[in-house]
Formats: C-alpha cells, structure tokens, sequence
C-alpha cells in the first residue's frame, strides 16, 4: 500500500500547475538541449563575407545546475578597408597577408596557390575608390564552456572560460560570477569578473607605429594584450508582466591595440605625397592606439510581456571610454506571437558614437608629421583612420520568424540589415588637390541572414 | 547628466510599488520568450558583428573569447 | 430563499457571498471597498457558476452530459476539459488507481443514508464493470468512454473552481483574498496587518472545541464522512469508495483536513488520504503535508 512517497507530491505538484496553467511550480527538469545556428554575414562594396556555424550543447540537472559547451567556427573572406584615404589618383599597396600566403605557397610549391594569391601580394586602388585590402581571409575557431551552480542560501555561481585562434589572433579567457537572489526570488544581484589574454601574430611582423608603410620596419613577430572586465547588476521583477535589468561593466584593457594592418595617408595640402625612402610608393604611417584602454558602460533593459503571449525588449546601453569615445545604443524587438507554433520578431537598433580623440582620416605635413630629408617623423602620439573608431550612427532593422515543431523542437530564420552614416567633421583640403572631394569615411552596409534549429530531450 | 536620468527612472520604479510576485504568478515571467536573453546564440552573432564593426562591446555580460577583430 | 450574490461590510473587511456548487460560496476581502468587493464578487460568482455549469453531472446541457451519454461513441473536448481529463489521468496513475472519476456509478449500489443496507457482492460486482479509467481512451482531444460509463468531476471540480477564482481575482487586486466553496479555501497572499484569515475546521461532534487554524498563503481542503455512511456490525462504511474493489474503505478516519500550496493539491492530498483507509496519517507524514486528523 505503500504509494512512491516524493514522487507522489512532485507528480501532484505539477499536474497542479499544468491544470492551473502557470509553469512555476514545477521543478527543474533534467535534460539536454542542442543549438546549432549558421549566420550568412555579407557586406556591401564586395566588403567582408563571412559564414558562421555554431553549435551549443546544454545540460541542466535536477539540482538546477548546468553545463554549456559551444564551438563557433567562423570563416571570412572579402575586403576590408586598409585606413588609407581615398584619393583622385589610383594607389598600390602590397599585401601584408597576400604575401604572407604567396611565401606560404611558394615554400609548399604549391602551384594553384601561387597562381591563386600571385597577383594579390600588391594591389592597386583605382581613384576614387576607398583602398580596400581584398586578399583578406581568415578562419576562426572558438571554444567555450560555461559552469553553473545554485549555492545555499539564494546564491549561484557560473564559471566560464573560452579559447579562440585564427590565423594571426589567439585569446584565452576566463570568467566568474556570483548571484543572490532576494525577495522571494524578485530581486536578483549579480557581480562578475572576466580575464582575457590575448596574442597577436601578424602577418609580416609587429610594424612599428607610425612610422612609413612602405619600409615596414618591424619589431618582433608577436605581442599582447590583457583585458579585465568587472560586471555587476540588478535584475528586478517590477510586476507581473515586467522584469528589468541594469548593469554597470567597468573594461581595462593594456598592451598591444593597434591593427598591425591598417595605415594613414600623409598628405601636404590634401596631395599625396611619395615616400622619401621609396619614391616609387606614397608616403603612409602605420596607425597608433594608446597602450591603456579604460571603457565604462551602463546598460538598462526591460522586458515587458503585452497580452497574454507577446511580448516587449528595450534596452539601452551609454558607454565612455578614455580614448573619447562615448556611444548610446537603443534595442527594441517586439515578440509577437502568431500562433501556438508561430512567432515573428520585428526589431530596431539605433546606435552612434563619437570619434577617439585620435581618430583622423589622414595625416598632414607640418601638424601631424614632419618631414626633413629622409626623415620622417610623426608629430602626434596616437593616429588611426579606422572607421570603427570614428564619428558615426547606426540603424539596424531585422525580423525573425520562429517555428515550433512539437514540444521539443524549433526553427527559426532572421534576416537583418545594418546601416551606417558618417558623423565625423570634415576635415578642409586645399581645392584641387587628391584629396579634394573624397570620401573621408567609409559607411558600412551590411545584411545578415541566421539559421537556427534547437531541440530538447 | 545623460547617466542621470535611467539612473533615476529605475530608482523610482524600485521603490515606488513594486509588487512582490508570488511564484504562482510568474505564469507570464517564466515563458520562454521573456527570458532577458532568450536566444543567446542570435545575442553572440549580433555582439560579435556589433563589437568589430563598432567601438563598444558589452554590456548584458560576458561574451565567450576575444576575437581579432577589433 | 434564493439570492444572486450577498455583500457584508465589516469592520477590516468585506465578504461576499453566493450561491455556486450545492453549497455556501464565500470571499473575503482584506479592504473596506465595497465597490471592490462588489467587483470582486461579480468575478468570483460568474467564474463558480461557469465551472459549474461546464462541469457538473447533474445538468444535460453541458459537455459532461455528452459524455455520459455518448455511448461509446468519440467525444472531441475543448482545451480546459482536455487539462481536466489529463489531470485525472495523472492523478488515477499517482493513486495506483485509488483516485479514479468513473467510479461515480458505484453509487446506484450504494446509498449512504445512515442504514444498514448494504448492496450484495452481485450488485457490487455488475456495477464495477463500468468502473476503471483503464477501459477508458484518452487522447487529447478524443475522449471514449465505453457504454455504460460514467465521468464524475465532484472530486476535483470545487477545488478546480477555488483555485481559478483565486487566480483571476488576484489577476484585477493585488491585495490578500480568501475563497471559501464549502470549506475548500485558497488565500493569495497575508493580509495587509501582516498575519493571514482565521479559519475554523469543521467539527464532528457539537461538543468538541473549536480548531483555529490561521492561512495566510496556500490552499485547504477537507474530504470527510461526517454526514454520509453506512453502519452494520459495529463497521463503519464511509462513503468513499474504492473503484479497484467497489468496496468502501474501512478504517478511514473521520475526516482529513490538509493544507497545500493550492486547493487542488490540498483536496487531492485529503482525498487520497481517505482512500488510504487505516494508513491515512501515515500516507500524509511520509508526503510531508500538513494536517488534521479526525477519528
């Protein structure tokens, strides 16, 4: 007579909540889930295309803890811009990475590569255009797994780490963080920590700063970076509809920022000018970003179920760093839920930054570099023309549709596209000169296509 | 002063009525689609386009490893 | 006398009353707003009298009615009596098939009237032949009850009824209520003083003292015999039946009041413990719920 006896009060407890209709007396359930998603990433201009897959493997326990693995492989071709400025006579540049494979084909004596990456070693922009290094490519594989683990007394803590390389970038990273839950379970506080070493490799060696592109002096073949990052929240339930979050993250970041890739045109008066050292060249500098980065931000969200299956997600994030960069982004996304199986999400994301006090779209002689025979000599400390560290705004427009297949099973598919718009002052060139009428920043476009499928047993 | 104004917002919200929930009203709160990051694979692709096309990063927490990009 | 719905004010409270499954409905309300708990009452009496209307055995308008009266043919139910019927299923299956809402025919055998009359071991034994959830097929949303069956919500519709009217009152206040159907209760949440509503359980002998218990969130229910049984021989034969046998069960207690998070899980706990006959109290300790015995 005896009836089963914890398993009689759980069985009862949640066919009480599925009469009842509400999910939250039940307990955790033991199980796997699997995500696998693969974005399509594609720019215009015959800029960057990338293919992503990604696969993520979860197992949650019965004592509510959980492990997450995840493995992202990301393979990227296309153009990227090179920080030259654009000009109204045509300009040629050799390739640090289209070398670098032209060497690699030529040690192999591997024909077709030769014949594949023969001409790309040096390349010529034709006016008007935005230098754009084409024989860009790289693949990268991530690794990551994550711990999490309910502790006594409300709190939880999640372990993570990751691993990341490709061709010339390798990251190790770790992270901690720590919960507790108040209020019954309405308030939660949050605080973490995330150290990140970084290794770069580049092609052709570590360039030394500001000075000309087409000497390509070096100073060893690799150097670092490491990054903490301290995070703490608040998570809120308002109501019974709302739920609100805010977080404050403070960034360090030290040791090698500058892109070994990328340059900046001296001009005198707004022409081009050749370099003293090799005539047949124009005269460039390899760009320069501050050995310390310092980035605080402040990020808000809100989420705010409308009905009884809809629901709202606005966020909005302020950063400030010391290299003058301040950004707002906002994020609105509307789940609307079309069916039992259905579901459709409209989104908007507004976003803009200020320039980094070093930012310049090119370089001139007498302020910025000053040149006396063979010598070249940059007057300013820091100078970068990369546009990712410019004036600019952004707007991002996307849907997605999701579907789901039975009770353990969902697909979806989102479409986005990404817009920016040149914020940044222009910078007064003589009338005439090559630089007069150009381009002084390149606005990116960009559309993304996401597969996703997940299912749970 | 920009700061200034969420930071009140929340503490206003915080300490004017917020009404405690009780675990059988979280019907709404504990579907899926209300999760603060309810498809982290989408919230990794978009902060990984985001962080090496812009200059911020950040923010919801921490990504899974650095990447070259940026 | 006949009323639609009955509104008391007092001194830190409101109480609503009307009439709703065959006994005394009740809510109290931890404010003095009359409109409010005019408001209240409306909700609370609309959405009794819905359930009862939609699940109750004594009407022939209503999907239980069809049914019963199906004749073994498919019946395709809507998505509220397809969580019903699968809520039943689970509890027949959690029970070992002690909880089972077909065994309602066992009462053209049995009448509980105080008597000594009991049926014969071939009346019992024709009779269970319509009785057991096993020969019943259940898919949502079909359901087919063989010929000459029966489904009998009673034992879970007033408890069904407490909880949704607690849910929807809690959905337009946010303030502390109390259902009361017939002595099944469900509180939302402690009043605004702090402590919870002072509730009496049901005595069996006039002269007993009263028992006071104070709810201040959760459900309580009470499944009992106080009223209905059988005597022959010295055996008490309550009216509560075990479908797998057709028999009643000896040796249960007088009555069983528990208390739950809900007032389905307190009425499911008070009801199974009955079933358990001699082994009620110890049924309870081992599941860990909180209650009051009555032998």
């Amino acid at each position: 007579m005896q009836l089963k006896e914890k398993k009689l009060s759980v069985g009862l407890a949640m066919a009480t909540s599925a009469l009842l209709g509400q999910s939250a007396l039940t307990l955790a359930e033991e199980g796997w889930q699997a995500d696998t998603a693969v974005l399509v990433y594609s720019e215009a201009d015959n800029r960057v295309q990338a293919i992503e897959p990604v696969l993520n493997l979860r197992r949650d326990y019965t004592d509510e803890s959980s492990i997450n693995l995840r493995i992202v492989y990301d393979a990227l071709t296309g153009a990227s811009p090179n920080g030259a400025a654009s000009a109204s006579i045509a300009q040629t540049f050799t390739s640090a990475s289209g070398a670098a494979r032209l060497q690699q084909a030529e040690d192999d004596d591997d024909e077709e590569e030769i014949e594949k990456y023969g001409d790309r070693a040096s390349y010529t922009v034709a006016p008007g255009d935005i230098p754009l290094d084409e024989s860009f490519e790289d693949t990268r594989t991530t690794l990551s797994a994550g711990w999490s683990k309910p502790l006594d007394k409300g709190y939880t803590l999640n372990l993570g780490g990751a691993y990341s390389t490709e061709g010339d970038f390798t990251s190790y990273s770790g992270n901690a963080a720590l919960a507790k839950e108040l209020n019954g379970n309405n308030t939660t506080l949050s605080a973490g920590i995330n150290l990140e070493f970084d290794t770069i490799t580049p092609n052709g060696g570590i360039p030394n700063p500001l000075t000309p592109y087409a000497s390509h002096a070096t100073s060893g073949t690799s150097d670092t970076k490491q990054v903490v990052d301290v995070i703490a929240g608040i998570t809120q339930v308002i109501n019974r509809r709302w739920l609100m979050q805010f977080n404050t993250a403070l960034s360090q970041s030290s040791g090698h920022h500058d892109d070994p890739y990328k340059i900046l045109t001296v001009a005198d008066n707004g022409n081009l000018i050749s370099d003293p050292a090799d005539p047949d060249s124009y005269l460039y500098l390899f760009e320069h970003r501050p050995e310390d980065r310092q980035k605080i931000s402040l990020y808000w969200q809100n989420k705010v179920a409308i009905g009884s299956n809809d629901a709202v997600d606005f966020s909005y994030r302020y950063m400030t760093d010391d290299w003058g960069v301040n950004s707002h982004t906002a994020d609105l996304t509307y789940h609307w839920a079309l069916s039992k199986k259905l579901y459709l999400e409209p989104h908007y994301r507004y976003y803009n930054q200020t320039a980094a006090d070093f930012y310049t779209p090119f370089l001139s002689t007498g302020e910025d570099v000053s040149i006396s025979g063979t010598s070249v000599k940059a007057l300013v400390n820091y100078a970068s023309s990369d546009p990712r560290l410019g004036a600019f705004s952004a707007t991002t427009l996307g849907l997605k549709l999701g579907v789901a297949l039975g009770q353990t099973q969902e697909v979806n598919v989102r479409f986005e596209t990404y817009q920016q718009q040149d914020e940044n002052s222009r910078v007064d060139v003589a009338a005439g000169s090559h630089l007069d009428g150009q381009d002084q920043f390149a606005e990116l476009s960009a559309t993304w296509l996401q597969l996703g499928y997940s299912i749970k047993w | 002063m920009r700061i200034a104004l969420p930071l009140l917002l929340v503490a206003l919200v915080m300490t004017s009525g917020c009404s405690t929930v009780k675990p059988w009203q979280r019907d709404l709160l504990a579907k899926p689609h209300m999760a603060l990051d309810s498809d982290p694979l989408q919230s990794s692709f978009d902060d990984h386009i985001y962080f090496s096309k812009e200059a911020s990063s950040g923010g919801r927490g921490f990504g899974g490893g650095g990447c070259g990009c940026n | 006398m006949e009323y639609e719905l009955q509104l008391t004010q007092n001194k830190d409270h409101c109480r609503v009353r009307f009439p709703a499954m065959a006994s005394l409905c009740e809510i109290l309300i931890d404010s003095q707003d009359t409109q409010l708990a005019l408001k209240l009452g409306h909700l609370a009496r609309d959405e009794a009298q819905r359930i009862e209307q939609k699940f109750s055995r004594y009407r022939d308008d209503n999907i239980v009615a069809q049914i019963n009266t199906s004749d073994g043919k498919s019946i395709s139910v809507d998505e509220e009596m397809a969580l019903m019927l699968s809520f039943a299923t689970t509890l027949w299956e959690l029970s070992e098939g002690r909880f089972d809402i077909t065994s309602g025919v066992l009462r053209t055998v049995w009448t509980f009237d105080g008597s000594d009359r009991l049926p014969t071991q071939q009346q019992v034994a024709e009779v269970k032949q319509r009785v057991g959830w096993e020969k019943v097929q259940w898919q949502a949303p079909s359901l087919t009850l063989p010929a000459g069956m029966e489904i009998d919500l009673g034992g879970i519709g007033k408890e069904y009824a407490v909880d949704k009217v607690s849910e929807l009152l809690n959905q337009h206040w946010q303030g502390s209520v109390l259902v009361n159907f017939g002595g099944d209760l469900r509180c939302n949440l402690a009043r605004q003083s702090g402590s919870g509503w002072h509730v009496g359980i049901e005595k069996v002998h006039a002269d007993e003292a009263q028992t006071f218990i104070e709810l201040k969130e959760g459900g309580l229910a009470t499944s009992g015999d106080q009223r209905r049984f059988l005597q022959k021989d010295n055996v008490r034969y309550s009216h509560i039946l075990d479908p797998r046998t057709g028999w009643p069960i000896t040796g249960a207690p007088h009555s069983i009041t528990a208390i739950a998070p809900t007032c389905l899980q307190a009425g499911m706990f008070s009801s199974l413990a009955m079933l358990m006959g001699s082994d009620a109290e110890s049924f309870l300790n081992e599941q860990d719920v909180r209650f009051w015995s009555i032998r």
